[in-house]
């Protein structure tokens, strides 16, 4: 063990994963360019200048270096299986940026993911007193825990929009499940700041005009993955939770995917209206219409990572003197409030 | 012959018996100064007086104990004191036995059923319970309640976080209402090996409710194999828990969040998981070296110097409230540098063959606007360069500066009105007035399309 107190590694392998991140951004972005793997410009691209799918693949693999760096080094504890999933995924966005998978085959094989996920012993087995209910069937756990997987990957997918939205998103999630990690399973911790520190060394590249690069379906496959992860860590509740004691878990989930969750279901029930697929590819997503109202990408992810960094911690501030129900009802306030002020 | 005994030392005062006659023995304090040993055959009941000096009176039972037990070892057997009896359960759970007008006799209509070795058996209003263990391969996480009408032993619901994958070798400490669970190893699915759980887990016996109370700080590094020979003794409140291999002892009081460890100067290195609390005593048997008798030691608590107390759970609240004023600080200098970024770094315009954009707007160009703007090395061009790109021997040259002129304005009027700011802006040579170039503002960085 190199070091007994984590803030200094966290520090090293943020500063180290950002700057490999932003080496091999710059250098996949070199080798997609000269070979003409190019994102093609349509009319639903946001971008008008060259670009590469390639930040998904430079992210996961400085990810997978620091990842090996840090469990040879520090306390870092692998979970096989979770890795094992969250590779999957990242393998089948690989195949999906290089190939188009189809829909239904990502389909199949993100829930296989899930599945291989569940042998990592973490699963929604306890609602927590969500409609009174408290530990659930297992059976309905594991179905429960593969629906959740299910709709957080797709939800970062289709949330990958604009520069810098899936990452900053992304972060912030990071940064509030880290803090749950980092008081009850330091051992996970250092996981936070590496995808945190990959996602900044690729935002500088993202949010370049000369060498644009996006996260791709690898980048959002695998942030999605790691995300459900924890998601479904937190909610397991056999782990305990320090922020039991301020807001409910199954909330905190919640408002942590606010944007991803609320996008998402917004967009499939437009499409579902229009008799669309769910899944069809569009402009009908909220951060289009901040992008189409002239805010600058880097803006508009912006303000909708500060919003929902903001009911975030309203919730956190209200929840123990108010409770779950006002609660919900002043997050549904604000983000109606929200909508019309800017979205609208 | 049955007893009795011999005193050793002013701390040490043994109960010696021939492993023949006496076997081992099943300890549990009747009140705060004497204590009963029960055996196969009988029962002592042993008193210390205030110095520490014991007697005992032995009584055989008045029948022969059931022969259910005769094929088990005696000091397997877990006691509990209920509503002014004594009950003794069989290792693992199920049978259940009295001890009741000096007969001990078997109250319960179930059968061994196995399924929960090393769980907490204990006493809570009207009624015996057990608490987790393992058999058959299974960790348990359930509440098991004894039926005094049927005999057999009911499954207690309860709700809330209960530890998942089950209860093995915990330590529990019952408080009014409450059990404290900790320090305990469960099953994972589809594995065979001993996981350790490192969390402090309340089950409230009034709301039937489990919470899961925190991280253990500094859960021992013991081996599961260790763990089994780990001495735990109910001290009221708290748990006094001993490793054979450890010169000290700790007393856990999970609703006070305290630890408080004591050197034990190698004084309980006999210590088996048998021993109890009578007053400030500790009594426990052990084996003479010989191996031929048994004897039971009583030691004095109050002898033991206290050396460390620390939290059961950590101060995690001031930690993440650290850890939230940190990263909120590093979210203001995320956006902090996002903002400066964008609007200090070079702007980025694009130029294709018919028009010029960043990322938000664009606008169209005619064909001498492109040319004027590909001729820009370094952001820097000469008027007389410009005016060589229209060089036209059919035109005066007051004509083609003039296009030139009309160029560069519309230019510079379409790129303002959409941009905010001049594009081209006309300067004068500082080393001669009489050059003249134009310029495009250094913040700005244009990149040519193919």
């Amino acid at each position: 063990m190199f070091f007994n107190n984590l803030l200094m590694p966290a520090f090293l392998f943020l500063v180290f994963t950002g700057l490999m991140s932003y080496f091999l951004n710059g250098y996949i972005f070199s080798v997609f360019s000269n070979n003409k793997i190019i994102d093609p410009i349509t009319s639903r691209s946001s971008h008008r200048s060259k670009a590469t799918r390639s930040g998904g693949l430079s992210v996961f693999l400085a990810i997978c270096i620091s990842l090996a760096l840090a469990s040879s080094t520090t306390v870092l504890e692998l979970k096989p299986y979770a890795f094992l999933a969250i590779l999957f995924m990242a393998l089948t966005g690989v195949a999906d940026d290089f190939f188009n998978v189809r829909y239904r085959e990502k389909f199949f094989l993100q829930i296989f993911a899930g599945v291989v996920l569940l042998q990592s012993g973490y699963s929604i087995n306890n609602f927590h007193g969500i409609f009174g209910v408290f530990v659930i069937p297992e059976w309905l756990s594991i179905m429960v825990t593969l629906f959740v997987f299910l709709i957080v990957v797709n939800a970062i997918n289709l949330i990958d929009g604009l520069d810098g939205l899936a990452s900053l998103i992304s972060i912030k999630f990071l940064i509030v499940s880290g803090g749950i990690i980092l008081v009850n399973s330091s051992e996970l911790f250092l996981f936070f700041p590496i995808i945190i520190g990959g996602l900044l060394g690729f935002l500088l590249h993202n949010f370049s005009s000369t060498k644009k690069v996006f996260l791709g379906d690898t980048g959002s496959l695998f942030i999605g993955a790691t995300m459900a992860f924890f998601v479904i860590f937190i909610l397991d509740g056999n782990n305990q939770i320090i922020t039991d004691r301020y807001i409910s878990r199954p909330l905190m989930c919640v408002l942590i995917l606010l944007y991803p969750l609320t996008d998402t279901l917004r967009a499939i029930i437009l499409r579902s209206y229009k008799n669309q697929s769910p899944f069809v590819a569009d402009r009908i997503h909220l951060h289009h219409r901040l992008a189409d109202k002239g805010y600058e990408h880097w803006a508009a992810s912006s303000i909708i990572f500060l919003i929902s960094g903001l009911i975030l911690f309203i919730n956190f501030l209200l929840f123990q003197y108010i409770g779950l129900i006002l609660c919900v009802a002043i997050t549904l306030v604000l983000m109606i409030v929200f909508y019309y002020t800017l979205f609208k | 012959m049955r007893p009795l005994l011999f005193i050793y030392s002013l701390f040490f005062f043994n109960i010696s018996l021939s492993q023949e006659d006496a076997e081992r023995f099943v300890l549990l304090n009747k009140d705060s100064s004497s204590f009963y040993a029960f055996t196969k055959t009988g029962v002592y009941t042993s008193s210390i007086d205030s110095i520490g000096n014991t007697s005992s009176v032995y009584r055989t039972y008045a029948d022969k104990i059931p022969s259910s037990l005769k094929g088990i070892g005696f000091e397997t057997l877990t006691p509990i004191r209920h509503q002014n009896s004594i009950y003794f359960l069989f290792p693992g759970g199920g049978v259940l036995y009295q001890y009741k007008n000096n007969r001990i006799i078997r109250v319960d209509e179930s059968f061994p059923h196995r399924n929960q070795f090393s769980g907490f058996f204990f006493s809570f209003n009207d009624g015996l319970y057990l608490l987790g263990g393992y058999g058959y391969w299974e960790a348990k996480n359930h509440l098991t309640k004894f039926n005094f009408k049927s005999g057999s032993w009911d499954i207690v619901k309860v709700e809330g976080t209960a530890p998942k994958g089950g209860i093995n070798q915990g330590s529990f400490v019952l408080e009014d209402d409450k059990v404290f669970v900790y320090d305990f190893y469960f099953k994972k699915n589809n594995s065979d090996s001993d996981e350790y759980n490192p969390n402090l887990f309340e089950l409230n016996l009034s709301t039937l409710k489990w919470m899961n109370k925190g991280r253990v700080q500094n859960p021992p590094s013991i081996s599961f194999e260790n763990k089994i020979q780990k001495t735990k003794i109910s001290f009221g409140n708290s748990l006094f828990e001993k490793s054979q291999k450890n010169n000290f002892y700790s007393l856990t009081s999970p609703s006070k969040n305290s630890v408080v460890t004591y050197s034990t100067d190698n004084k309980l290195s006999l210590l088996t998981n048998n021993a109890i609390k009578v007053g400030d005593y500790i009594v426990y048997y052990s084996l003479t070296a010989d191996r031929l008798k048994n004897f039971i030691s009583i030691i004095n608590i109050n002898s033991f110097k206290k050396i460390n107390e620390s939290n059961l759970i950590g101060d995690n609240e001031n930690l993440l409230i650290k850890y939230f004023m940190f990263s909120g600080i590093f979210i203001i200098m995320l956006m902090f540098f996002l903002f400066v970024y964008f609007n200090i770094q070079n702007k980025v315009f694009h130029l294709s063959k018919v028009s010029l954009f960043n990322k938000t707007s664009s606008i169209a160009l005619t064909n001498d606007e492109v040319i004027i703007l590909k001729s820009f090395k370094e952001n820097r061009l000469e008027n007389s360069s410009i005016l060589n790109l229209f060089s036209d021997e059919l035109k005066s040259s007051d004509a083609i500066v003039k296009k030139k002129n009309k160029i560069i304005f519309d230019l510079n009027q379409k790129f303002e009105a959409t941009f905010k700011f001049q594009l081209l802006i006309k300067k004068s040579d500082e080393s001669d007035s009489r050059q003249i170039f134009y310029f495009i503002p250094k913040r700005i960085k244009l990149v040519i399309e193919d």
